[in-house]
Formats: structure tokens, C-alpha cells, sequence
């Protein structure tokens, strides 16, 4: 039974101009934000890989950042499901220029060649677009377009566009617009008899979808549930949107615990992770996880659930020593991490039940890194993640190691072994001898199209290694 | 060339002022499409179909083998599907069954694969989604043939793998 119907769409603005969207209509419950753009006429906005890589269907949603203030956030309309969008405001590359007059980043990219054959220019404008109206923006930020993947004009010209933007000026009416455009999320449901869309706001509302259809699938960003929609034509019954539930949405933090709820976008914690009490690991991770548009949409509880052994979260909250709160219709449980990841894509999660938040233990430990080896630096996914976290007591022994891999084994690890015997020993050259050759035990690593099996454990010792020297170098001491 | 026309070619550039009205060297010229690539109004071909009437849309059914023979498409389950127009194979080809713009190497509908993902067949329906559906249902049954998957293999001689 329908927690919520609607006989009359869903609306949202596009472009200045309302938009409702129907499946009394036709308009498939499971369409994307692109697909329907394109349809409807307005096919500026480009597909291009059709798995949030390439950024050429980056459209512009107003929406709050992490400070609460309104801005345009781009995204990957290719991931988007389209009945998300209600009560939403987006902006696309056609939208942008005002009384027949390019905008300044339209006449940036003209003049200084930024387009060739002009395919990814649509996708660049609309994040360079979306960067000039970032609230605070002192300086162009190049991975405003980290994003946006670009064949044949070149890098060049599109950053010194970038660089050549001046701020808005202050009756810029872009200003007035962002401001005017807070999204209204409203519970709905769309149903056409195939499938289902479901987006209830609250928990309890989620809990009674989940009870009434058991095969319900969650969606929260759609990062990487999407891409299974657009590569491999997955399709599922009954879709139910975690983004408008505020339960899921929020970060607080008290003398024991940063709390990250489960939905919360990415770029929301890389926004916070930058204050002073920010946790070192999740702001080396966030960057290295995905570019700006996937973390406009990703979230930590996706990215768990997914519970990819190459995921990039899990080493780096594992190594925190993460817990989880697990939710469901009857209570809530908490589980350590590490306790979460079953076997290869199998997790505690039992049915009914989802991940409502992550909670990292405070304090933090001293020293903190995450490495990922990816064949490009930024927007892969890792052949191999490590996260270490440690800490040194006032004579430099080793009071608590942790070591997290992806990419190892069918599931992201801690090497207890690694760990255990590097408690109480003082924090050098011959202790780490001993232990990377424990850590030449740990794992079971195989061969794939990004790695071999060999190259996956030398990376395991590497990486230790690596994380040794840059925490002597750190606390001073000799190599 | 012969002196005859080295001597029309000077008098063309001889008519010509120089230097030339409106140089360009040192000029800022601005590429002739950019306005309507930063304004999305720039047209694709994908971007052409929403506004014509008729237009329908073709899947293909790609190989999972990198080398293989194919012994049989079946289309029958994917020609029940609704929306389904046609299943396309070499029979429906008029002309030559290749589209390689150079070397003629390139069978549009190829009886032996020779990659993974090589397009074997093309499912036509009135909408993506239905050429989608339907591709998925077409069966092709497969020889699969020894493939050179590796550096290695690839710089060993043939016979020594």
C-alpha cells in the first residue's frame, strides 16, 4: 500500500521556468535527471559516460551547504533520478545567459578558447558557473573541475577562463535567484504500476516503505546505485530516497563523538573537516574519494553500504575505529566497523534495516593518513587504500597502531596482526622491519585489470612503510 | 608548376592589399562555434532526434568473449518484447557488410568477434529503454576462440603461448 501518492507529478524549476514531471504521463519512475532533459528538448546538457566520470551532464541544483547558507552545488544529471528533483531549482548550461547576454563564465570560455569541439564545454560551464557564485570565494579552486573531463581543447585554456573570473558583483541578479531558491522537499510517492519512487522525510515514513515492500531499494546520493541503472540496465521495483529524511543529515559532535549522519553529502563533511576541529584523515580522504560532483551527491552511508572492498571510506573509517548506527523500524543497534563487512558485498545490514549514522571516536589520534593508489591521482577508483592512525606515548612507544587496506582482500581489513604487534614498541626503523613482515602475511590480494596479486602486496608493505617515514619526519625523529 | 601559372598565382596575391584589410595576426579571434558550445545550443547528432518525429532507437548485443565465432542469434524472445521493431543482422545489409572507412575490415554485423564488447547484433525499438529490453533477451551462442589477452602473450611468438 502507498505511504504517499501524488496523481499530480512532481514539480520543479528548471531554468527559471516550472517543470512538472508525471508518470501518468509516461515519464518512467526510474528516469534520471538527464534522460529527461534530453527528451524534453533541452539537450545542451550532454551525456557522455553516463557514470558520473566525465561531468559532461553537470546541471546546477540550489542547495545548502554545510555553514546552512543557499548555493548552486553542480552534479551529475546522468545520477540524478529525476523525481528527486522536486521541489529542487537547476540550472543548466542553456539557462545561464540572461537577456540574450553571455555571463561572465560564457564569455571567459569564449574568449580564452575554451572550447574545441565544444562537447564538455556545456558540463565546464556549468561548474565554473556554479563555482563564481560559491559563497566566500576568495580564488578559483581548480577542483571546481576536477570533475569535467575534457578530450581535445585542453586544460589550459579552460583554467586560465577560470582564473580570469572576477567575483559577482553585488546586484548580481544570480544572487537574488540562489537566495530565492531553497528547496522545498516535500514527501511524495510516483507510481505507474512498473515502479515505484518513493521519498518520505522521515525515518518512520522510511521504516513503513520498507515494511510494506521488503524489496524496496535505498537510494541516497545514487552515485553508485545509478551507475548500475545506466551500464548495466539494473532496474528496481521500488526506489526510496534517503535525501530529504533530516535524520539522516546531520553532523554533531560532542566530547566523545563526531556523529556524521548516514546521508549527509560529502561536500557538507569536507566543508566541516576543514575547521579547526576537523578530522585529518576524512579531509586527505575526501578529495582522493571523487571529484566535486560525485561529493555534491555521495555520502558515507552509500558508500558503506555498497561495502566495495575497493570503497575508499571504510579503510579510512575503519582506522578512525568507526562505529555505526544501524536502524530499523523495531530500534537501532550500534557495531563496530569492523564488524560490519561480512564478506564480499555482504554486510551486517539485516533486512530492514540501514545505516543512520557513522560515529568517530574522539579524541582523535595523533597521526593520520590516508594513501590510495589509483592509476590517475584523482576521480578512480583505487587499486589499493590504506588509512593508519597512531598514536605515541611521551617516550615515542607505540601506544596504538591501526592499519586499514581496500583492495587487499574481499572486504576492507584492519591487519590486527600488524597492529597487536606493534603495541608498546618504540616507534622505529626495527620495529617497522618486524612488522612488514607481518604485514607480508596479511590479506588475500588478487589479480585483476588494475592490479596483480604481487603488486597489491607490495603495496600493502609500502604503504606502512611510507606511513613510518612520514610520521618520523612528522614527530621529528630519524629515519 | 610551369612559369605560366607561378605568374597568375603572383598577380592573385598581387591583388590582393597588403597587408590585407582586418589582419588577423595579433587579433583575438574567438572560435566560430564557442557561443553556442558555452550556451549548449551547439547540435550533436544525439541531440538531433528529440525534435524530429519517427525517429527510433537501436541497442547492440555485445560479445562477452574477446575472440569468438558467433554460431546463432536467436531474436525470437526479443521480437515479442513490446516495442520491438527488428533485430538486425548481416542479412539486412544491401550493400557490403563493413563499415571500416579505410582498411575494409570493420563487419558491422561480424560473424567472428574480435574484441570484447564487438557489437554482434542491433536490437531496433520506438524508445532506448525497449531496444535495451530487448537486446538483453537476444541469444547468441558462441564459439569461443583462443585471444591474446596479455603483453606478454602478445610479444611471444604465435604458437608459443
Amino acid at each position: 500500500m502507498p505511504v504517499y501518492w501524488t496523481r499530480m507529478g512532481v514539480r520543479f524549476t528548471v531554468n527559471g521556468e516550472p517543470a512538472t514531471v508525471d508518470s501518468a504521463d509516461g515519464v518512467d519512475p526510474r528516469a534520471t535527471l538527464l534522460q529527461w532533459l534530453r527528451a524534453s528538448g533541452r539537450v545542451g546538457t550532454k551525456e557522455g559516460c553516463a557514470e558520473g566520470e566525465c561531468g559532461a551532464c553537470a546541471v546546477g541544483i540550489v542547495a545548502r551547504d554545510a555553514r546552512g547558507r543557499l548555493a548552486l552545488r553542480p552534479v551529475n544529471s546522468c545520477l540524478v533520478p529525476l523525481f528527486g528533483m522536486a521541489g529542487h531549482t537547476v540550472v543548466t548550461s542553456e539557462g545561464i545567459a540572461a537577456g540574450g547576454e553571455l555571463h561572465p563564465v560564457q564569455k571567459a570560455m569564449v574568449s580564452q578558447g575554451g572550447s574545441q569541439c565544444g562537447y564538455c564545454t556545456p558540463g565546464f560551464v556549468v561548474s565554473l558557473f556554479c563555482e563564481y557564485y560559491r559563497p566566500g570565494r576568495a580564488e578559483y579552486d581548480p577542483e571546481s573541475i576536477g570533475g569535467n573531463l575534457c578530450r581535445c581543447t585542453g586544460y589550459r585554456p579552460i583554467v586560465d577562463a577560470a582564473r580570469s573570473l572576477p567575483a559577482p558583483s553585488l546586484d548580481d541578479p544570480w544572487l537574488e535567484t540562489i537566495r530565492r531558491s531553497a528547496p522545498a522537499l516535500e514527501a511524495f510517492e510516483e507510481n505507474d504500476g512498473q515502479a515505484r519512487f518513493v521519498r518520505p522525510t522521515t525515518l518512520r515514513a522510511v521504516f513503513d516503505v520498507l515494511a510494506a515492500s521488503p524489496g524496496a531499494t535505498l537510494i541516497a546520493g545514487g552515485t553508485d546505485l545509478m551507475v548500475a541503472a545506466n551500464q548495466r540496465f539494473a532496474r528496481w521495483p521500488v526506489l526510496v530516497a534517503l535525501d530529504a529524511v533530516d535524520d539522516l543529515q546531520r553532523i554533531e559532535r560532542s566530547d566523545r563523538e563526531l556523529t556524521i549522519g548516514a546521508a549527509v553529502p560529502l561536500s557538507h563533511l569536507e566543508e566541516r573537516m576543514h575547521d579547526p576541529d576537523g578530522v585529518a584523515l576524512l579531509r586527505q580522504l575526501l578529495p582522493l574519494f571523487s571529484s566535486r560532483l560525485i561529493r555534491n551527491r555521495a555520502t558515507l552511508g552509500g558508500n558503506l553500504a555498497t561495502a566495495s572492498p575497493i570503497g575508499d571510506s571504510p579503510p579510512v573509517l575503519l582506522a578512525l575505529d568507526a562505529e555505526v548506527t544501524l536502524a530499523r523500524a523495531e530500534g537501532s543497534r550500534r557495531l563496530p566497523l569492523r564488524e560490519f563487512f561480512l564478506a564480499y558485498r555482504k554486510t551486517a545490514l539485516a533486512p530492514g534495516e540501514l545505516i543512520a549514522a557513522v560515529h568517530v571516536p574522539l579524541p582523535l589520534p595523533e597521526h593520520q593518513r590516508f594513501y590510495k593508489v589509483s592509476k590517475r591521482m584523482l576521480d578512480d577508483i583505487s587499486t589499493v587504500a590504506a588509512a593508519f592512525a597512531l598514536e605515541l606515548d611521551g617516550s615515542g612507544r607505540v601506544r596504538e597502531l591501526r592499519a586499514a587496506y581496500g583492495g587487499v582482500a574481499a572486504t576492507p581489513l584492519r591487519v590486527t596482526a600488524v597492529e597487536q604487534s606493534a603495541a608498546g614498541k618504540p616507534w622505529t626503523a626495527e620495529t617497522l622491519r618486524g612488522l612488514v613482515q607481518e604485514m607480508d602475511r596479511a590479506g588475500t590480494p588478487m589479480t585483476d585489470h588494475r592490479g596483480s596479486a604481487a603488486y597489491r602486496r607490495a603495496m600493502l608493505r609500502t604503504l606502512l612503510e611510507r606511513f613510518y617515514f612520514e610520521t618520523q619526519a612528522a614527530a621529528g625523529g630519524e629515519p | 608548376m610551369s612559369a605560366s601559372e607561378r605568374a597568375r598565382d603572383r598577380a592573385k596575391l598581387g591583388a590582393a592589399a597588403h597587408p590585407p584589410p582586418g589582419p588577423s595576426v595579433g587579433q583575438a579571434v574567438s572560435h566560430e562555434s564557442a557561443e553556442e558550445h558555452v550556451t549548449g545550443r551547439a547540435r550533436y547528432v544525439d541531440d538531433l532526434w528529440p525534435s524530429m518525429h519517427g525517429v527510433v532507437h537501436a541497442w547492440p548485443v555485445m560479445s562477452p568473449f574477446a575472440h569468438a565465432r558467433v554460431i546463432s542469434i536467436d531474436a525470437t524472445e526479443a521480437l515479442a518484447q513490446p516495442g520491438v521493431l527488428a533485430v538486425l543482422s548481416g542479412a539486412d545489409v544491401p550493400g557490403e557488410n563493413d563499415v571500416g572507412a579505410v582498411r575494409r575490415d570493420e563487419p558491422l554485423f561480424p560473424s567472428v568477434v574480435s574484441f570484447h564488447g564487438h557489437a554482434v547484433t542491433w536490437v531496433v525499438a520506438e524508445t532506448e529503454d525497449e531496444a535495451r529490453r530487448g537486446a538483453a533477451v537476444v541469444a547468441v551462442e558462441y564459439e569461443e576462440l583462443p585471444a591474446i589477452l596479455s603483453v606478454e602473450q602478445a610479444a611471444s611468438p604465435p604458437g608459443a603461448s
